[in-house]
């Protein structure tokens, strides 16, 4: 039934809920992501009258957002790509400001520092100037603190930043898993209160400004929201939000990680690159990260640079300079578990045994001291804490505040050079301004020659080309360490470096070999060895290009002794074993006291096995020839063996007792076998000097009494060791003879004491008061010791000062082994002790040695050679005359010379960084680094802006609420409703009529 | 198009921040004079500045070089310039000895006034500068260059090192002369002796004896001897003036290098005033523009029209 009335009803009705919706609009015309409601209307199901329709009306069908997805999503994406220039602008720009301004940046500090150096340069006596340069330098490595703190202030500032927009995303995820939980609760989206959707929208903008976000919307709008793109990580999942987390690496500022669900399954989560919060993280990354890095690798390298220059000059008192600055490790404190203000105060106070690890300190209450754990080993430590804190690897520790149980800190320390940069040398008078070398031309020259010293920078590890290091063979100069080597008389085969303290090289050579070792310096200084003619003295030098050309072969110093010797350094080649002091302790007295007691003990040998030689030839041989060997500076005759009989330790030990009256060595033949309880097979057979030992034992004490029962006839008596083993010697009276084992059964190699069946030659034992030292005659060598039982070797007792070539010279192959007691890690300088180099005619000159009068170099001199030595280069500006000499030697009482300090001011120019730039230019190209970064950021801010503005007017257009518009509605609205009010009215009027008829 | 309420006005409020935002920035330039307020307005320009900066601070540093060693070459010339004097002396004197009519009394005079002459040798010698520095020991400053050994012979106690200073980037100055170059050596060639250098203070050392005990070739010796002092004084003093005259040079080298320096950073960071004023100017009509365009727009509503 469609009427009048009905229909006017319907139409006020509709039309006071469309005023309402203006009215709506126009009250949240201020809200923030509101969007305008618009209200609908449906017309009402007509009712058929016969064949017509008549229309009932109209009626409000629903109110809906004014709302388009793609706008939205469009919007969420230019703003997360705007928000991410944010940070990078301003914190660059930050940056910038901070390390290229004028008074704060390093610029003006490292000038100050340079112009110091230059100004002691002028005048280094004087006090005044060196005290500016100290200060100017302690202002340069606090300039480096400052700078170093203030990005450390940025870096902590970005941190925090970063922890807020997690804790901010956090936050937004948990409101959009209620809104998705109030969402769910109807079964479309055109069912929903605007108004939730608008708190949807208006997170889901929120988030993106923080972070691109990706959406998946279901029927009812509830939103699932990934990181970034379709397959980033799950932060809300419907009615689930899933939290992130944030952790920082103390050691690698660039290094930023976001955990997923930290608290429960904590995964890595996908990256983050836009929106505000990849804006900080790709500030990290890309710009404060590496300004960092760089801003330290700059202090390391000026540190390094300066101080390798400081510590090769000399100071006003003399002394050669130490490091200039250092840089101290920086301690991360982390108080994870503590309520009261505690300041924990680090300082390394043993640089040698802090080794930069990390530990835990854990309060004790009770027992008030601190437990302290390794963390690298996890091992646990005690300490008690006393006014001055405590000591711990290298470190004094102290704490301030109130501590309570179970305080714990957690303590890391990082190597970070421009913080942890320092002034060493605060004493100006300790400033090196000197070169550490001079040379002065004598007065007494003819020539007025003038004379230039250069001292070079950095020498080469080794001068020689061949040639292994002595190190390379390891510290251990027994036979077993032996490593095979060919013979070479064309270069080196070891090298004893510079610096190498009681060098020794042991060789064992084959019998009747002719291998000897030579030792010659790169000056072709002859040392050690053998004398050599002309054509070998060519051979040897004529391969390894470190052996100077100009340098005359010199046999002056070979093999001297005493201050004869070269460089009066005690060395020999041969064999040598000298007494030594044994130091113990002894009770005192009252008992209670222990006394320090030095004996001197002999000098005592054991040899090896003598060579095992039998003389088949029919006549009497000579094992070594008369003055082939010289014991203790005695020679000795010759050593003979009668025809038919073998070398055997009883007749060298007779041999060398004749001359004991005069060697002070006395001598004694063993010859011991020892087998031990594994080696004894007692199901072997055992023949001793070719008499089989009867009987089956069925022990090793049975097998002893069974050998025991020969001894008559084999001259060999034997005994069981405590270990269980059996000792097999020489019976009285054939001490040191050879001992024959063998097995009837010829398949084996082997007897019942599980030795070798062969001949086993006696040892000796060789003792004297202070010292065996056997070197060769004239046609000596290695080969002769070897009868012996001795290898022979090349003793250097002290330090050497410069690299010293070693030959393996003859045919065949040597086994050597190397012992010394110096690090060779420790770097060293070549020699640098006073030398003087001396015209001996217009073409040659010498180079000696001032201290030892050794002379170093005999050389070959053209006009306008210059001379070297070790690192010092010598330049004339004309030819010397015959006679003339120049010194060379410490800068000492130069206080006027500022060598050095020219070196430090050139670093002001010298390429040092990588790249060919100064410290200066690295520094000031950093800061452009990054303000190019800043501007990078602005530009695509501006063009970013653009994008954004026109998402928000798109937006604006569809859902912003518009007065005039809503105003026109209005109008619109109020008239419709006026009209339907008539329509009412007329219906009234209408019935009226109808009851007026009479 | 429809363009919401809200837009309107925040749009407006953006436009005027922007603008004041460029008015404060020109404010700033025209009240410091300098184009960058602070180093990220240009961080290349600022980078160009600080070297610029470095280069003129170093150019302070050579200067001061230069002062040092024209200070130190001038003490040196005054101190030759007295020695030359003092040697013409003793030459006049060599001269008038050689005379054979001098009696051995008036030769004893002679080396009276030789001696005294040799006395002041030594003070010139030992001449030390404002610094208390010995400017003719090389480089042990601290240790008087002539001295008596303990033969009671006058011999030089410093060194050979020569001190240079940097006075630009390529260019280094020597600024001293050791005392055994100036005070030289000479060579003395006697038939039947070998060639034998003597020094500055053993020639005098020898030709007072000679005079004092009258031996007619050693005084004929001593005379040759100072005349070849006085040459090698003569090639010193020389070689101090064309010193003198290469820092002069390197000073005008240095100024023109100064003001290169100077031009361009005035070019890199100073403000051109007359732009920057107009600039200003037109950047405030601007703001005014979109202050009252503002006022005029907000006024429009179709709400005043309802009455």
């Amino acid at each position: 039934m469609s009427d009048i009335l009905s229909i006017g009803a319907s139409a006020t009705q509709l039309y006071r809920q469309s005023l309402a919706t203006v009215s709506n609009n126009i009250a949240n015309l201020n809200t923030e992501g509101y969007s305008r409601q618009v209200s609908s209307s449906a017309e009402g199901m007509p009712s058929q009258q016969g064949t017509v329709f008549i229309g009932t009306g109209a009626r409000l069908e629903g109110v809906v957002r004014a709302y388009d997805e793609f706008i939205e999503n469009s919007l969420r994406n230019s703003s997360s790509d705007l928000s991410t220039q944010e940070p990078v602008i301003q914190y660059a720009n930050r940056i910038v400001d901070l390390m290229g301004s004028q008074t704060s940046g390093l610029s003006s500090a490292l000038d100050r520092f340079f112009a110091a150096a230059s100004n002691l340069s002028a005048d280094p006596a004087s006090t005044v100037a060196r005290n500016l340069f100290v200060r100017d330098a302690d202002a340069l490595a606090s300039r480096f603190r400052e700078l170093s703190g203030q990005l450390d202030g940025i870096e902590l500032e970005v941190r925090s930043g970063i922890e807020q927009e997690i804790n901010k995303i956090n936050t937004l995820t948990t409101q959009l898993a209620t809104v998705n939980r109030q969402l769910e609760e109807k079964i479309s989206i055109d069912k929903q209160p605007p108004q939730l959707l608008d708190q949807r929208d208006t997170i889901l903008r929120d988030l993106a400004t923080i972070t691109k976000i990706h959406l998946t919307e279901d029927i009812s709008g509830v939103v699932s929201v990934r990181l970034g793109s379709s397959s980033g990580s799950l932060i809300v999942d419907t009615t689930r939000a899933i939290d992130l987390g944030v952790k920082f690496d103390p050691y690698d500022p660039a290094r930023v990680d976001i955990i997923s669900d930290p608290y429960r399954d904590a995964y890595a989560a996908s990256t983050i690159s836009s929106g505000s919060l990849g804006g900080l993280i790709n500030l990290r990354g890309q710009t404060l990260g590496p300004v960092m890095d760089s801003f330290d690798h700059l202090a390391q390298v000026f540190v390094q640079e300066v101080n390798q220059i400081h510590t090769s000059g000399i100071d006003s008192r003399g002394e050669l300079g130490k490091e200039l600055f250092h840089i101290e490790p920086i301690f991360e404190v982390k108080a994870p578990t503590v309520n009261n203000q505690v300041n924990i105060d680090i300082e390394v106070t043993d640089p040698d045994s802090f080794d930069f690890s990390s530990f835990t300190l854990r309060w004790m209450a009770e027992q008030g001291q601190w437990e302290i754990q390794q963390q690298k080993t996890g091992a646990i430590s005690y300490a008690q804490p006393d006014h001055n804190g405590f000591t711990f690897a290298g470190l004094t520790i102290n704490s301030q505040g109130l501590l309570s149980e179970g305080d714990t800190f957690i303590i890391q320390p990082v190597q970070r050079p421009a913080a942890g940069i320092h002034l060493s040398e605060t004493d100006p008078l300790a400033i090196a301004a000197a070169k550490r070398l001079r040379v002065m031309a004598d007065t007494d020259n003819i020539s007025q020659t003038k004379v230039s010293l250069d001292i070079q920078q950095q020498s080469p590890e080794s001068v020689f080309e061949y040639g292994q290091s002595i190190y390379q063979l390891g510290n251990n100069s027994s036979p077993a360490a032996g490593v095979a080597v060919d013979a070479s008389n064309l270069k080196p085969s070891f090298v004893i470096p510079r610096g190498a303290e009681n060098a020794v090289l042991m060789m064992e050579v084959p019998q009747d070999s002719n291998l000897r070792m030579q030792a010659i310096t790169a000056n072709s200084v002859h040392i050690l060895g053998h004398t050599i003619d002309s054509a070998t003295q060519d051979a040897l030098r004529s391969e390894d290009t470190g052996f100077v050309q100009a340098s005359d072969y010199s046999d002056t110093y070979l093999n001297q002794q005493g201050t004869d010797a070269y460089q009066d350094l005690d060395m020999t080649y041969g064999f040598l074993a000298t007494s030594s002091q044994q130091q113990s302790w002894i009770p005192g007295a009252d008992g209670s006291t222990m006394i320090e007691q030095l004996t001197t003990v002999d000098a005592l040998v054991q040899t090896q096995p003598v060579r095992e030689i039998e003389n088949t030839s029919g006549a009497t041989v000579d094992l070594i020839a008369a003055g082939n060997l010289i014991l203790n500076d005695q020679t000795l005759p010759a050593l003979t063996l009668p025809s038919g009989e073998q070398n055997n330790a009883a007749l060298i030990a007779d041999w060398l007792n004749n001359e004991t009256a005069t060697t002070g060595v006395t001598a004694t033949a063993i010859n011991e076998i020892r087998a031990t309880a594994d080696d004894i097979d007692l199901l072997q057979q055992l023949t001793i000097n070719g008499t089989l030992v009867a009987g089956v034992p069925t022990s090793v004490g049975e097998l002893s009494v069974a050998i025991n029962a020969l001894t008559a006839t084999t001259q060999v008596t034997s005994y069981v060791s405590r270990e269980g083993g059996l000792v097999l010697t020489n019976a009285p009276g054939h001490e040191g003879k050879a001992i024959e084992l063998g097995n009837p059964d010829a398949s084996s190699s082997t007897n019942a004491l599980g030795q070798n069946n062969q001949v086993y030659t006696g040892a000796l034992q060789l003792e004297a008061t202070d010292k065996i030292r056997f070197t060769f005659g004239a046609l000596g060598q290695p080969a002769d010791l070897a009868v012996l039982g001795l290898r022979s070797g090349i003793y250097i007792d002290g330090k050497v000062d410069e690299d010293i070539a070693v030959f393996v010279t003859g045919s065949g192959t040597a086994d050597i082994a190397a012992g010394f007691t110096s690090n060779p890690n420790s770097a060293t300088v070549p020699n640098e002790s006073p030398f003087k180099v001396e015209f001996l005619s217009n073409s040659q000159y010498s180079i000696t040695d001032i201290a030892s009068d050794t002379v170093l170099a005999t050389r070959d001199f053209v006009a306008g050679d210059t001379i070297s030595y070790g690192n010092v280069t010598l330049e004339f500006d004309s030819s010397p005359s015959a006679g003339d000499s120049f010194v060379v030697d410490g800068n000492e009482g130069g206080v006027g010379d500022n060598g050095n300090m020219l070196l430090i001011i050139d670093l002001q120019s010298k390429p040092i960084l990588a790249g060919g730039r100064s410290i200066s230019d690295g520094y000031i190209d950093m800061v452009t680094d990054v303000g190019n970064a800043a501007t990078l950021g602005k530009i695509s801010q501006e063009a970013l802006q653009v994008v954004y503005d026109q998402a928000v007017e798109s937006r604006d257009r569809v859902s912003g609420v518009s007065l005039d518009q809503e105003a026109a509605d209005l109008i619109r609205f109020q008239q419709a409703y006026q009209a339907s009010a008539q329509i009412i009215q007329m219906s009234s009027k209408i019935f009226d009529s109808i009851l007026a008829i009479r | 198009m429809k363009i919401s309420t809200s837009q309107i006005f925040d749009k407006a409020v953006l436009q005027m921040n922007t603008q004041q935002g460029k008015v404060a920035e020109m404010q700033a330039k025209l009240a410091t004079g300098k184009q960058l307020v602070k180093p990220s307005d240009d961080s290349d320009k600022a980078g160009l500045i600080q070297r610029l900066n470095s280069a003129l601070e170093q150019q302070q540093v050579y200067e001061n070089s230069l002062n040092t060693i024209s200070n130190r070459l001038s003490a040196e010339e005054t101190a030759l310039m007295s020695t030359e004097t003092l040697l013409q002396r003793v030459r006049e004197l060599a001269v008038q000895a050689s005379n054979d009519t001098l009696t051995a009394r008036d030769r004893q005079i002679v080396a009276r006034e030789v001696s005294a002459l040799r006395d002041e040798f030594m003070a010139l010698a030992n001449t030390q500068d404002t610094t208390g520095n010995y400017i003719f020991s090389g480089s042990m400053v601290q240790t008087p260059p002539f001295a008596e050994d303990i033969n009671g012979d006058i011999t030089y106690q410093g060194d050979d090192n020569l001190v240079a200073l940097n006075v630009s980037e390529q260019r280094s100055l020597v600024m001293n002369r050791p005392g055994d170059k100036v005070f030289a050596s000479v060579l003395r060639t006697q038939i039947g002796l070998p060639d034998e250098r003597v020094g500055f203070f053993t020639v005098l050392e020898d030709f007072i004896t000679g005079l004092e005990t009258n031996d007619a070739s050693a005084i004929q010796l001593g005379l040759a001897e100072v005349s070849d002092l006085s040459d090698s004084l003569a090639l010193s003093l020389a070689d101090v003036g064309s010193r003198l005259e290469v820092v002069d040079s390197q000073r005008m080298v240095l100024t023109d290098t100064k003001t290169r320096y100077e031009t361009m950073l005035s070019d890199a960071q100073d403000l051109d005033y007359a732009s920057a004023v107009t600039k200003l100017s037109s950047e405030i009509m601007s703001l005014e523009a979109a202050q009252s365009s503002f006022m005029k727009i907000s006024q429009l509503s179709l709400f005043n029209f309802l009455r």
